[in-house]
């Protein structure tokens, strides 16, 4: 009669997770097989092995850590952290009359801070795609050079906004090519990738919502608040920031932070030429 | 039974939006989730980025969870899903070589147990990932087969045929320190 080998099942025989029939039939199967006795062996010394894991305590401050991170997400209140709502409405009013006034007389602010924290998810994947793209080529979702295609693309694929101006200044035509984009999900928060060159330099962009991400850059309000890293062994430059709701993730070569990146979404001339002041304005740059 | 009944406790807490009851879920299972993360990743780095999505998200959807199964498993469920997670953005890569040169040497007892989880910890670094999550899941979070398959979202059978493959290798990885093992 045809006995077949019960190798497989070793592991949940000696755990105990057969049912009685098949664990019958495992015992007698091993009486007789010296193949699958040197298996059990094996997968015994392996479970033993195993059993010799131990479990490592959490730091001390990883709470502190995930507090914070929950308090960037604005976790909802309970009623002992609600402020008069008098106040918050005042204080909204004010700020809100107080910003269009100023915005409007001297358009928007901009901080390039060097990065000190661990890098974002956002980050690290827009790293992973970068790679990708320069070393093995990435496949893109579509490609063109026409940015209204582009757009299209990336509200319609991935739910997220493309902020890129159509129409272009001169200069733009010899520096900037539009390559492409891709829609891509991020463990379910959908993403969207930027694929264009600045000067001959590949420029990735990821961006996915900011209310998506667990560890997403501070959203902008007052001043455009952009991080900066460089990475000296590889040469990339990473900027990151989160504005109108979403968060952004740049990473290229170019020189000095990679802010020449930035003329992708601002055509402006002053704008451009404030990105260009905040990049000189970093010690070592 | 005791921490079962805190834990349902905590879970109820965390449903009316009491801030202690997120500080008691925290304290109940932060060792257990930074743990499985820490000998997933074989990073500190990373496992904190771990633990960190896993609580932020266990937080933000604590109200899904209804009891049906056991928390532990909903739970492992998100750190299995945050672990694949961080090695597909990271794709971190072991050091072959520490594996077979590490050898069980000391004659203290405490030492020697020490060296060989040491040891096995680096060879379940080599294993592929899905056999090291059932390896961890099993050895280190005692979850039943059942618990395996609801957290790593697979069928019971593929839970039994992963631990059993990785045994092997483990086996095959450490067999020069089998007697050691025996007398953990």
């Amino acid at each position: 009669m045809f006995n077949r080998h019960v190798a497989a099942k070793l592991s949940a025989y000696f755990d105990r997770e057969l049912t009685a029939r098949e664990a019958t039939r495992v015992a007698a199967h091993l009486a007789g097989c010296s193949r699958c006795q040197a298996e059990a062996e094996r997968v015994q010394t392996g479970m033993r092995l195993a059993a010799s894991l131990r479990p490592a305590p959490a730091p001390a401050d990883l709470w502190a850590q995930i507090e914070s991170a929950r308090e960037a997400q604005s976790a909802p209140r309970d009623s002992a952290w609600a402020r008069p709502l008098a106040w918050i409405t005042a204080a909204l009013v004010i700020t809100a009359v107080g910003f269009a006034a100023w915005y409007t007389a001297l358009r928007e602010p901009l901080t390039l801070q060097a990065m000190t924290s661990n890098a974002s998810r956002l980050e690290r994947r827009a790293w992973e795609l970068h790679r990708e793209r320069v070393q093995r080529g990435l496949t893109l979702g579509i490609e063109t050079p026409d940015i209204a295609e582009v757009r299209k693309y990336v509200q319609s694929h991935a739910g997220l906004h493309a902020s890129i101006p159509v129409q272009r200044v001169a200069e733009d035509a010899r520096r900037l090519r539009i390559v492409g984009a891709k829609a891509l999900d991020m463990n379910g928060i959908p993403t969207a990738l930027l694929a264009y060159e600045v000067d001959g330099h590949p420029v990735t962009l990821l961006t996915a919502r900011l209310q998506d991400l667990a560890d997403g850059p501070e959203a902008a309000l007052f001043a455009k608040d952009v991080r900066y890293r460089k990475d000296a062994s590889t040469g990339l430059k990473t900027l990151t920031w989160g504005t109108a709701g979403q968060a952004y993730v740049m990473v290229s070569s170019l020189p000095r932070l990679g802010a020449e990146g930035c003329m992708v979404c601002h055509t402006d001339d002053q704008r451009r030429e404030l990105i260009r002041n905040a990049e000189r304005q970093v010690p070592g740059i | 039974m005791e921490a079962t009944r805190t834990t349902a406790e905590a879970v109820e807490l965390c449903r009316r939006g009491q801030r202690e009851g997120f500080r008691l879920l925290y304290e109940l299972h932060a060792n257990a989730v930074y743990s499985l993360a820490l000998r997933y990743s074989g990073n500190e780095a990373a496992a904190r980025d771990i633990a960190q999505e896993v609580f932020l998200k266990l937080f933000a959807r604590i109200r899904e969870f209804r009891g049906e199964a056991r928390f532990e498993s909903w739970l492992f469920r998100l750190v299995v899903n945050a672990c694949m997670d961080e090695r597909r953005r990271t794709r971190r890569l072991v050091a072959l070589e520490e594996v077979e040169m590490r050898a069980v040497e000391s004659p203290a007892r405490a030492a020697q147990q020490a060296a060989l989880s040491a040891a096995v910890q680096e060879a379940v670094l080599r294993l592929k990932p899905h056999l090291r999550m059932a390896i961890l899941l099993r050895h280190m979070q005692g979850l039943s087969y059942d618990e395996m398959a609801t957290a790593m979202g697979c069928g019971k059978g593929t839970v039994a045929s992963r631990l059993n493959r990785a045994h092997q290798e483990l086996a095959g990885l450490l067999g020069h320190l089998r007697e050691a093992a025996n007398d953990v």
